[in-house]
Formats: C-alpha cells, sequence, structure tokens
C-alpha cells in the first residue's frame, strides 16, 4: 500500500464520520436522560414514551410519508412524458422548454417558497399539505425529467421501431414496449422526488399550515420549544427506520437497473 | 398535383406533429408558469410596491424604498456580504472535500464503486432537517463535542468555536452538502480515458503534473455542476443558521424569512427576494454556459 492510499483511507475514514456521526449521536441521546452526553441512565426509554403524548410527532411523519408519495407520482407522470418528448420527439420550442424546466433546479428554494406563497395568500389560498405537495411536484418535476430524459436515450429506438413494423399503434409501442423497457429509470426518478420531497424543509416551512411534515414540525418545535429536544431524538428514530428501508429499496433498484 | 403542393402537406403534417407532441409537455408548461413564473413576477411587482404597516394594501406605487433599504441600514448590506463569503467558503470546502472522494472511487476503488459511493449519501434519507438536529446537540457550549472533551478532560473550558456561530454554520453547511457533489464529479472523472493518464505518465509527468495537466481540467465540467448544486442553495439558506447559527450566524435568507413571517414586511421581503434573484442569474450564468443541458443530466 503506497503513502497516498494510506492518506487518501484517512480522509476517506475522517468524512465518513463527519456524515455518519450525527446520525449515531441522535440515536445514541434518544435513550439518554439528557440530550448531551456523559450518559446518565442510559439506556432509558422515558422519551419514547413522552412521545406517545404527542400525537403530532407521529402525525407529521405520517404526512411527510403521504405529500411524498403523492408528489412521486405526479411528479413521475411529469417527468415520463416530458421525457419522452425531450428524447423522442421535436416539439415546437424545445430550446425554450429546457431553460424553462431547468429554472426550478437553480433557484433558491427561499425564492420559490415567499413567492409562492405570499401570491396564494394574496388569492386567499391557505398553507396546508396540497400547498405543500403542489410546491413539491414543482421543484421534482425538473429531477425526474432530467433522469427519464436520459434512460429514453439510452433506450435502443430500434425495438420500438420493431413493434411499429409489426403492426403496434403509437399508444400500444409506448405502453408494451417503451414502458416496461424504462421501469428501472422511472424507479430512480420516483426514489429521487420520493427522497426531494420527504427531505425539504425550506420550502415547506413557507407552505405548511397546521399540518406539518416531520422536517417542519422538527423545526418549528426546535426554535419555538427548545426544551422538547429529547421528544424529536425519539422521533428521530422512527423518521430513521423509515430512512433505512428507502435506503435499502433504493440501492435494489439501482442494482437492477445497472 | 403539383410539388409544391405535396410539400406543403409534408411541411403541414410535420408541424402538426410538432404541436401534438408539445401536449406531452404542457402539463409542465403549465405547473412552472402558475407555480414559478406568476408568483415569483408578482413577487417583483411587489417589491417596488409600499405596503401599508396597518392595512397591509398598496400605499405607493412605484417605489425604490424597498431596494434602499438594503443601503440605508448598513446591518442588512453586511448581511448580504456576509451570506456572499459563506457560500463562496462553503462550495470551496465542500466541493475539495466531494472531490477527494469522487477522486478516491474514480482511480484507487477497484471493486463496488458504487456502493462506496451510495455509503456517503445513505445519511440523506434521514433527512437534512435531522442531520441539523444532530449537529445541534453536537455543538454548542453544552454539546456533545465539548462535553465530551471536558469530561475526558482535554480541554479545561467549552472551545468558543464550536458554540453556535458563523463558524458551525459553515462546517455543518460544508457537511451536509459536500456528499451530494461526489456523483456529479465522480461521473466526470469516471469518463476520462485512462489512456491520457497513461500518455502523461510515459512522457515523463509526474503524478502531480498529470493531476493538474490532465485529471483536472478533463473534470472540470462535473466540477462546475457541483458548484453549481452548492452555491445556489447556500446563497438563498436560513433553516441551518436559524438552528446552528445563534447570533452571530444568521444569514440574508433568515432576514426575507424574518420579513415574510412580519406580514407587513412583504415589500422588503420582495425586494431582498430579488436582489438574492439576481445574484442567482449571475452565478447561473456564469456557470450554465460551461455545463450545457447534456452535463446536467448525465449528473443525476
Amino acid at each position: 500500500m503506497t503513502k497516498s492510499s494510506i492518506m487518501f483511507i484517512v480522509v476517506l475514514g475522517f468524512l465518513l464520520i463527519l456524515t455518519f456521526f450525527p446520525i449515531a449521536i441522535l440515536l445514541l441521546l434518544s435513550l439518554n436522560e439528557t440530550s448531551t452526553l456523559p450518559l446518565r441512565n442510559f439506556p432509558t426509554l422515558k422519551w419514547y414514551i413522552e412521545l406517545l403524548r404527542f400525537p403530532a410527532a407521529i402525525n407529521a411523519v405520517k404526512y411527510s410519508l403521504m405529500v411524498a408519495s403523492v408528489t412521486t407520482g405526479a411528479a413521475v407522470i411529469f417527468g415520463i412524458c416530458g421525457g419522452y418528448a425531450l428524447a423522442r420527439t421535436n416539439f415546437a420550442g424545445k430550446k425554450i422548454f429546457t431553460g424553462l424546466l431547468l429554472m426550478p433546479m437553480v433557484t433558491p428554494y427561499i425564492i420559490m417558497g415567499f413567492s409562492l406563497m405570499s401570491f396564494l395568500l394574496k388569492m386567499g389560498v391557505n398553507p396546508s399539505l396540497i400547498v405543500i405537495i403542489i410546491g413539491h411536484i414543482l421543484i421534482t418535476i425538473p429531477y425526474t425529467t432530467l433522469v427519464l430524459t436520459s434512460r429514453f436515450i439510452a433506450l435502443d429506438i430500434s425495438l420500438e421501431e420493431a413493434a411499429m413494423d409489426l403492426g403496434a399503434g403509437k399508444f400500444t409501442t409506448f405502453r408494451k414496449v417503451t414502458l416496461p423497457l424504462i421501469m428501472p429509470g422511472v424507479a430512480v426518478a420516483a426514489i429521487l422526488a420520493f427522497i426531494i420531497s420527504w427531505e425539504d424543509v425550506a420550502l415547506a416551512v413557507f407552505l405548511a399550515g397546521t399540518e406539518q411534515t416531520a422536517p417542519v414540525y422538527i423545526y418549528s418545535l426546535l426554535m419555538k420549544l427548545p426544551k422538547f429536544v429529547p421528544i424529536l431524538t425519539a422521533m428521530s428514530s422512527i423518521i430513521l427506520s423509515f430512512a433505512i428501508g428507502l435506503a435499502f429499496l433504493m440501492r435494489m433498484i439501482e442494482r437492477i437497473s445497472a | 398535383m403539383s410539388i409544391k403542393k405535396s410539400f406543403r402537406n409534408f411541411f403541414t403534417a410535420q408541424t402538426n406533429s410538432r404541436l401534438k407532441d408539445l401536449l406531452l409537455v404542457l402539463p409542465t408548461y403549465l405547473w412552472i408558469i402558475i407555480v414559478f413564473f406568476i408568483p415569483v413576477f408578482s413577487v417583483l411587482i411587489l417589491s417596488f410596491a409600499e405596503l401599508s404597516p396597518v392595512t397591509r394594501t398598496v400605499v405607493n406605487f412605484p417605489v425604490l424604498s424597498n431596494y434602499a433599504k438594503l443601503f440605508i441600514r448598513t446591518d442588512y448590506a453586511r448581511l448580504l456580504l456576509r451570506t456572499f463569503f459563506i457560500a463562496v467558503t462553503v462550495t470551496a470546502s465542500s466541493v475539495l472535500f466531494a472531490y477527494v472522494v469522487a477522486y478516491f472511487i474514480a482511480f484507487r476503488v477497484l471493486k463496488n464503486k458504487y456502493t462506496v459511493l451510495f455509503l456517503f449519501q445513505a445519511p440523506y434519507f434521514a433527512t437534512y432537517m435531522l442531520i441539523l438536529l444532530a449537529w445541534r446537540l453536537m455543538l454548542g457550549s453544552t454539546g456533545v463535542i465539548n462535553s465530551l472533551l471536558l469530561y475526558f478532560g482535554l480541554i479545561s473550558e467549552p472551545i468558543k468555536l464550536l458554540g453556535y456561530n458563523l463558524f458551525s454554520v459553515w462546517l455543518v453547511l460544508t457537511a451536509t452538502w459536500f456528499p451530494w457533489l461526489i456523483l456529479p464529479i465522480f461521473v466526470s472523472l469516471e469518463k476520462i480515458d485512462r489512456v491520457l493518464l497513461e500518455a502523461s505518465d510515459d512522457l515523463g509527468a509526474s503524478p502531480i503534473t498529470t493531476f493538474l495537466k490532465v485529471t483536472f481540467p478533463l473534470s472540470l465540467p462535473g466540477v462546475f455542476v457541483a458548484v453549481l448544486f452548492v452555491f445556489i442553495p447556500t446563497m438563498g439558506e436560513f433553516i441551518a443558521p436559524a438552528v446552528v447559527g445563534g447570533r452571530t450566524g444568521i444569514l440574508f435568507g433568515n432576514l426575507i424569512y424574518d420579513f415574510f413571517l412580519k406580514g407587513f414586511r412583504w415589500d422588503v421581503a420582495a425586494a431582498f427576494t430579488v436582489y438574492l434573484l439576481i445574484i442567482t442569474f449571475i452565478a447561473v450564468f456564469l456557470l450554465y454556459r460551461r455545463i450545457g443541458f447534456r452535463k446536467l443530466m448525465e449528473s443525476l
């Protein structure tokens, strides 16, 4: 092993610790009497029992899953249509469309959050879960469309031509040939959209009403009632269990689609 | 039947299909226009209005007073400068970290490259807010890191730098951003033809020269994508500063968010949002020209 390899491994190890250490600490503290070290009365389930008295925390996770699921469904459909159009057709104004599509991707969330919510409030629409979904669809469309465009480009067009030569119509070809073939790409796009929605806090704090998604709930409790932080550490392990499940699912799908 | 007529038939058929294909992207068009453009445009108009603090209605239009606020109150201007400074430093440090990891995975890891890549991204399923919460507990004068160091007697009083301050904002943003930037850099490093590196080596270049003259210039597109990905959100960041910034760590975004919460200051918030938008435009303009649509697509 060369000197530079050892150096690389040290740096990599440090960066991995930087990434995983915070989460480990969170789990550790959720089983501790206080939300700092050294350990006191460890391990205790006190905060998990306390958590049961905060139904809003559990609901927040539920709302997060709901918002992310609906967002994913919509963004994937937008992405399939847009991706197909970008890769396979020469529709009018393609250049303008790609420019427009990238806008939400390169705009800070705070600009979109403030613009959308101040506009909707003026129109008489109040913040709610539906407004969060509307915002999340906006920020996920560019990602699903880009991922699916590259999948459509990579797909061998002769398969579709063969289906059409054999007498299948445009729609049948799409449904029976194209769609099954890009299913792995659809899955990657779906997971990307899900994560973006699931982890967003900056846009959602503008758009959330009384029903808050999990990140917004954590943020507002942390800012307004810091003494409830131990509850949040207990809540975080619920989120983490979902996260681990999601991570495994994503890895599996990536493997299959690679 | 003239050639002219059949040509016209052909032409209209093509235009028709081009318009029909437009239907596929129509939903996306509408969504982006209604949810993005119209609201941003309304903010642009709002930024020239003066709202009454009591009735929240427009009392004066058009005025430039909202824009002037940035220069009248020096602390606002200073906040914008500080935000720019933080965005530049966070960009530099997180791109550097991401580059090291991407380089290692691309050139030194021989098996399971994608598993190592994935390892760094896994924490993101845990949500950004949760990681921020963790950092909030780790930093601070009574936080995990300081109390651990005190406990082992390594320090006699809490390290101030690890409290809630601007340094912590930089640290946390760097730590949370760099994993996202590994992929675009990795993609452009993976694409480099290894023969070029061997050629450089054969011609007597040292590893460092090879890196500086061959590898690094060829990986620049990925670096630009990474810069775009981190710089823009950091300019508008307001969650991390609120969580770990304490009194000295707040950024320009916090100002906008505060003005938004106080309904009657929407006019100022709008003007400040426009300032942010202009900075974003300049950054995108400078970077996107060097990236292009295709590169961006490949980096996801």
